[in-house]
């Protein structure tokens, strides 16, 4: 992929990917830190991107990294403030946005990508490296935590 | 307000993005063209100023030349390594490349130099690193020269890459030096868990391999000079167009300023052209040289028309960009919003603040200049006197409309003035472009 096709393709994907770094890491400025840097890192390696129809699933898998790199980073600096998923009646007494953070990190990534990103559960598949069946199932589970009732057709389709 | 309604709600405040958001690519670009200029600038010498100042372009894509891998099955990773530059890949497709394979291994982690293109004025190296620790399938690495004469240069086109990926190294030689039959490089090499995870390790602490390279002397082209001596009168300046010098990496037009002028030339766009219709145009990568003492850019690298087979080869110049000393300096007002100094073509769009971080946004109405140079150095000076160096930068380009919106910015500055240095003062495309036959 040539250089222009990139900035045109991250001009088209941005928004989504913030809207992922967002919810994921729960905090203005440290999601646009990490568009910025999944966005470098998609700068770098954007030539030997051979097949550009997985572009947007290749850049939010970078952010999905890059996000993840920041969570391992801050787990070092502070204690983990993630709620187990048995704590069912504490999310249920958070405000959503709130719920959604406090989400552990392998249901929020599904959850975040599917209901608030708008990738197909396929596509939640792809970026995340995981079976769709372990999709479905941390999606599930995600929505019953949340008590938020979606459907498919309201994640991407 | 239930769940649903709380879901609504959220998905329309994560609507709403931060204004920096539509700079992101601007400051990935610029960070990229950062590393490479930092690493040309701070590896070779630290002398490389007290006889050459380089500057160096962001990599352009090329077209891609259509190179049938299946016809040279062993190169077929090279070529797709330096399809950036029509320069090297004609050079691989006339499989002018020397295969070198030496290995070291240090601590579990191998450097390989593959292979290398070696013309008189330049070797292009083509290194690889494995790791035997799968948990760090990256490798940061930097090359350097023994020789850290002034007239040798070092710039490494992406640092970062997976194991087994070809990374390549360019070595340039200058004032007369030329490209030895053996070389000691040093690489600096690192691994990583993650591509793009630039902890910043300090050379001195990365892992050291030191490669004797011998070049096979039969394979090793001179290159070609040819003397042309025309004199061009550009936007009221004269520069001589001294030679034209090709190497089948690239090739070297070479100018002289005439002690008359009042502007001293920054920036030159030009390509040449063969009698088959085929041009050569920059290539990104080194971009040439300038004179530290002069600020004159006498030395401009375009892609390499070695192998060219039209016949009769011309020199079209399109545009120059200048620096009129005198008024160099901006002074911007950060609460007014308001600039004094600026050239005409360019105008304040907007100051942002935020905290002691500030945006200063230019527009700069100047047909493509910005590829050649940037309209602001990054070194400003605060009203006590006190001289700054940015960190970040960046700018953006509508070519349809000719229009560069440059940014810079200021950290951890908490003045409400500052002085910027401009690069370049008087910059356009000429009417017709000049036309000098070299052959």
């Amino acid at each position: 992929m040539k250089e222009q096709e990139y900035a045109q393709r991250v001009q088209g994907l941005k928004h989504r990917l913030y809207r992922t770094a967002r919810l994921y890491l729960a905090g203005e400025a440290a999601a646009l830190d990490a568009v910025d840097e999944a966005v470098y890192r998609g700068f770098l390696h954007h030539r030997k991107l051979r097949r550009p129809e997985y572009f947007d699933t290749w850049l939010t898998r970078i952010l999905i990294n890059v996000c993840n790199d920041e969570l391992r980073r801050r787990k070092r600096e502070q204690a983990v403030d993630e709620l187990p998923e048995t704590a069912a009646q504490d999310y249920d007494a958070l405000p959503l946005r709130d719920a959604v953070e406090r989400l552990p990190r392998e249901l929020r990534a599904v959850i975040v990508l599917r209901y608030f990103s708008g990738y197909t559960l396929a596509e939640t598949a792809e970026i995340l490296k995981i079976p769709a069946g372990t999709v479905s199932s941390r999606q599930r589970r995600a929505l019953e935590l949340l008590r938020l009732e979606l459907t498919d057709e309201e994640g991407g389709t | 307000m239930d769940r649903k309604q709380e879901y609504d709600a959220l998905l329309r405040e994560l609507d709403q993005a931060p204004p920096e958001l539509e700079y992101t690519v601007t400051r990935a670009r610029a960070r990229a063209r950062r590393g490479r200029a930092r690493r040309w600038l701070g590896i070779p010498a630290g002398t490389l100023a007290g006889a050459f100042a380089a500057f160096v372009l962001l990599v352009n894509t090329v077209p891609t030349f259509a190179l049938a891998c299946s016809r040279l099955p062993v190169l077929g990773d090279l070529a797709a390594a330096v399809d950036w530059s029509g320069s090297l890949s004609r050079a691989v497709e006339h499989e002018y490349v020397q295969s070198i394979g030496q290995s070291q291994t240090i601590d579990g982690l191998t450097v390989t130099v593959e292979y290398a293109i070696v013309d008189r004025r330049r070797v292009e190296l083509f290194v690889t690193t494995q790791c035997g620790d799968e948990a760090y399938p990256y490798a940061d690495l930097h090359a350097s020269v023994e020789d850290k004469s002034a007239h040798t240069a070092v710039l490494t086109h992406g640092s970062y890459e997976a194991h087994g990926q070809l990374r390549q190294i360019t070595i340039d030689f200058n004032a007369g030096r030329q490209v030895p039959e053996e070389l000691t490089v040093g690489f600096y090499a690192q691994p990583r868990q993650s591509y793009g995870d630039d902890g910043g390790s300090a050379l001195e602490d990365m892992t050291r391999f030191t490669f004797a390279l011998r070049f096979d002397p039969d394979r090793i082209i001179n290159g070609r000079t040819y003397e042309v001596g025309q004199w061009l009168e550009l936007d009221g300046q004269r520069v001589l167009v001294d030679r034209l010098e090709v190497y089948p990496t690239h090739a070297r037009l070479m100018l002289r300023d005439d002690p008359d002028n009042d502007l001293r030339l920054v920036a030159l766009d030009f390509y040449l052209e063969d009698g088959d219709g085929v041009r050569y145009e920059s290539e990104g990568g080194i971009a040439g040289y300038s004179d530290p003492d002069t600020g004159f850019a006498f030395d401009h690298r375009v892609a390499s028309p070695w192998y060219s087979e039209g016949e009769g080869l011309t020199l079209y110049v399109t545009a120059a960009a200048w620096l009129d000393e005198d008024h160099s300096q901006v002074t911007v007002d950060l609460t007014r919003g308001a600039a004094q100094g600026l050239p005409d073509g360019a105008a304040l769009e907007e100051v942002r603040r935020n905290g002691d971080h500030t945006e200063l946004v230019f527009l700069c109405a100047d047909r493509g200049m910005a590829r050649l140079a940037q309209l602001f150095s990054w070194t400003y000076t605060d009203p006590e006197g006190g001289v700054h160096h940015s960190t970040s930068g960046g700018s953006a380009s509508d070519d349809e409309a000719g229009i560069t919106r440059e940014m810079v910015y200021l950290e951890d500055y908490p003045y409400d003035t500052v002085t910027l240095t401009l690069n370049r003062t008087r910059w356009g495309a000429l009417e017709d472009p000049i036309a000098v036959e070299i052959n």
